[in-house]
This record gives C-alpha cells, structure tokens and sequence, in this order.
C-alpha cells in the first residue's frame, strides 16, 4: 500500500521520480484545471496557467516540508500561479483586480468554451457580483470540494471565519438567484 | 499515515477516479456552463509529461557557480602574472643601482644572454651545496674570481 510519505519520497528520487510524477498528473491534472478555470475563467487562461502550475509543482517538490497534505499543497500552487497570471494582467491592461471581478462575466460569454444556458448564465452572474475572496470560499468549498481546513490552508484564513463566511455567501446566492427569477417573472 | 492515493495498484479505484474527473467535469459543464475542447485532457496530460523532461534538459549549469572553474581561472591568472611580472622585472632597468644597470648593458651588449647568466648563476648554487663547510670560503673566492674579475678583465 503506498502511503503520502511513500509517494513524495518517490517524487523526490531521481530513479522513480518520473513515475510517480506521471501518477501525480494523472490524479491531479483535471482537478487542478477546473479550480484553476474558475480563478482564470477562460480556457485559454487555464490551460496556460494549468501548465505553469505543474512546472512550479515539479521544481518546487524538494522543497515540500510536509506541513500540509501533497493535495493542500498542489492546489494552494495553483491558486497562488492563478493570482500571479490574473496580477500580470493587471500590468498588461492597467487594470486592478477589481476590474478584472467586474470583467468576470464579460470574459466569460467572450470565451469560446463557455456554453452557458439562461440559468447557468444567472449564477455566473449572481458569482460575479461577488467579493473576489467570497467567490473563491464558495467555489472551492461547493465544485473543488475541499474541506474547510484544506481552504483555510490556501488561503490563509482561519477555518471559522471560512464556515461563516461560506454560508452567507450561499444565501446570498440564493438570494439572488430568487430575486432574479422574480425579476424575470414580473417582466413576463 | 494518510493515503495520497491508497489506490494507486487498484483497477476499481482508477475507474473511482476516473467517476471523479467526470463528476466533476458534468457538474462544471452542467452548473457553470464551463466546456473544454474535444479529448483536452487527454492532449494536455500528455503535453504536462513532456514539458518537464524538456525543461529538465534545457537546465543550464552556470560555469560561474563550479569551484573548479574558478580555481583553474585563477591558476592561469597567476601563472600569466608571474610570467609578465619576471619579463618586466628583468627588462625595467629604472631603479637598480648604476653599477647592475651597466654590467647588463655590456654584458648584453658582448652578446651574453640573461639565460646564460641565470643559468651559471644556479650552477655555482647547486655546486656549492656538494662542498663541505670548511671548503666553502675557498669555493666562493674561486668563484668571483673566474666569474667576474676574470670575465672583467677578459672583457678588457
């Protein structure tokens, strides 16, 4: 049976590493993609960042102190290589972060892979509107499926102001998401 | 110890993994509205292996950070100083007493070289070393005697 300290022992020697980082690939790849699709949105982006991500995991792997689960660690490098792209852009298109949150769903339905129907498009909308942070909680917690603890690790911040913080924000989508259809139906 | 992935030798728990990614992948496209082009994952996984033996292969090692390069710099550094500090030394004749500065003229001049000079010089040295103490005054009179007063009056 191979454990997590068995694996990153193999991930570090030379002779085996290339295995067991081709498993690592395997298991990761299509997670790491679409916690990084949501942080980037288009799939251009993710793809880019996807790459860099398991660059950085490759080089950084002799350094890995053990503090944290090898899964905790890979996605907290995936979020911080996300952070970098989305700050490179800022200098690019003299943009803050803030602009790049309202530019959410405008880059969304500018991307080709985004096949949104009406009620996929209301949620996106409803997740634009969101602080940047929140978004992150939510979708970490609600599509990554990551435990409190392990977002508490990515992001720095401590487990119970996650909790709460989480459940606000999914009643404030379900806010939203009533209200909009409200909306809809008066319109009618 | 916690498991990374218990399952690594498991055909069951593969396709339990391979549920996940299209769980995964549905509920992005179903919720979201988020898609990847045809067989992405497939293409991209096989990109994500090659990318990093090819970096593996481009890693330069810098000849600035190896101690032995710096060592044999530094060895032919010296050398070369040595070399250029002893050529000058013999031909700068500024600052020796008159008398060295004439005597190598003339002996420059009547066609010795310094080679030869230096070269009888280490004779008399290595010689004197094969004489015994109590003979070692006579040697060295004998010395100056055919060396320079008779040279000197050769030379006459």
């Amino acid at each position: 049976m191979t454990n997590e300290a068995d694996f990153i022992c193999k991930l570090i020697d030379s002779k085996q590493q290339d295995k067991a980082y081709k498993e690592l690939i395997d298991l990761y790849h299509e997670r790491l993609y679409w916690h990084i699709r949501k942080l980037v949105i288009t799939h251009e982006n993710a793809d880019d960042v996807l790459q860099n991500t398991f660059l950085r995991i490759y080089k950084s792997l002799p350094n890995f102190k053990q503090q944290s689960s090898i899964h905790t660690w890979m996605y907290k490098i995936a979020y911080n290589e996300s952070l970098r792209f989305l700050e490179q852009n800022k200098k690019k298109y003299h943009t803050s972060l803030d602009d790049v949150n309202e530019k959410y769903l405008e880059n969304l339905v500018d991307d080709v892979f985004f096949e949104g129907n009406e009620i996929q498009l209301k949620l996106q909308s409803v997740l634009g509107k969101l602080e940047e942070k929140q978004r992150q909680i939510f979708q970490m917690k609600y599509y990554d499926n990551l435990k409190f603890r392990e977002i508490s690790d990515i992001l720095g911040i401590k487990e119970g102001t996650l909790k709460s913080s989480y459940y606000t924000v999914v009643k404030n989508i379900e806010k939203n998401m009533l209200h909009i259809e409200l909306f809809e139906k008066t319109k009618v | 110890m916690k498991t990374i992935r218990n399952h690594f030798n498991s055909k069951e728990q593969d396709n339990n993994q391979l549920s996940i990614d299209k769980k995964m992948q549905k509920t992005h496209s179903e919720d979201l509205g988020l898609d990847v082009p045809l067989n992405y994952f497939s293409q991209s996984k096989n990109r994500l292996l090659t990318s990093v033996p090819a970096k593996k292969r481009r890693k330069v090692v810098s000849l600035s950070n190896n101690k032995l390069w710096w060592l044999a710099a530094a060895s032919i550094a010296l050398i070369f100083t040595v070399s250029v500090f002893n050529t000058n030394s013999i031909s700068v004749m500024e600052g020796l007493p008159g008398i060295v500065s004439d005597t190598i003229v003339k002996l420059k001049g009547d066609g010795f070289s310094m080679d030869n000079f230096v070269f009888e010089e280490d004779e008399f040295l290595v010689t004197s070393l094969l004489i015994a103490d109590n003979e070692i005054e006579e040697f060295v009179d004998n010395y100056i005697f055919d060396e320079f007063i008779n040279d000197e009056s050769l030379l006459k």
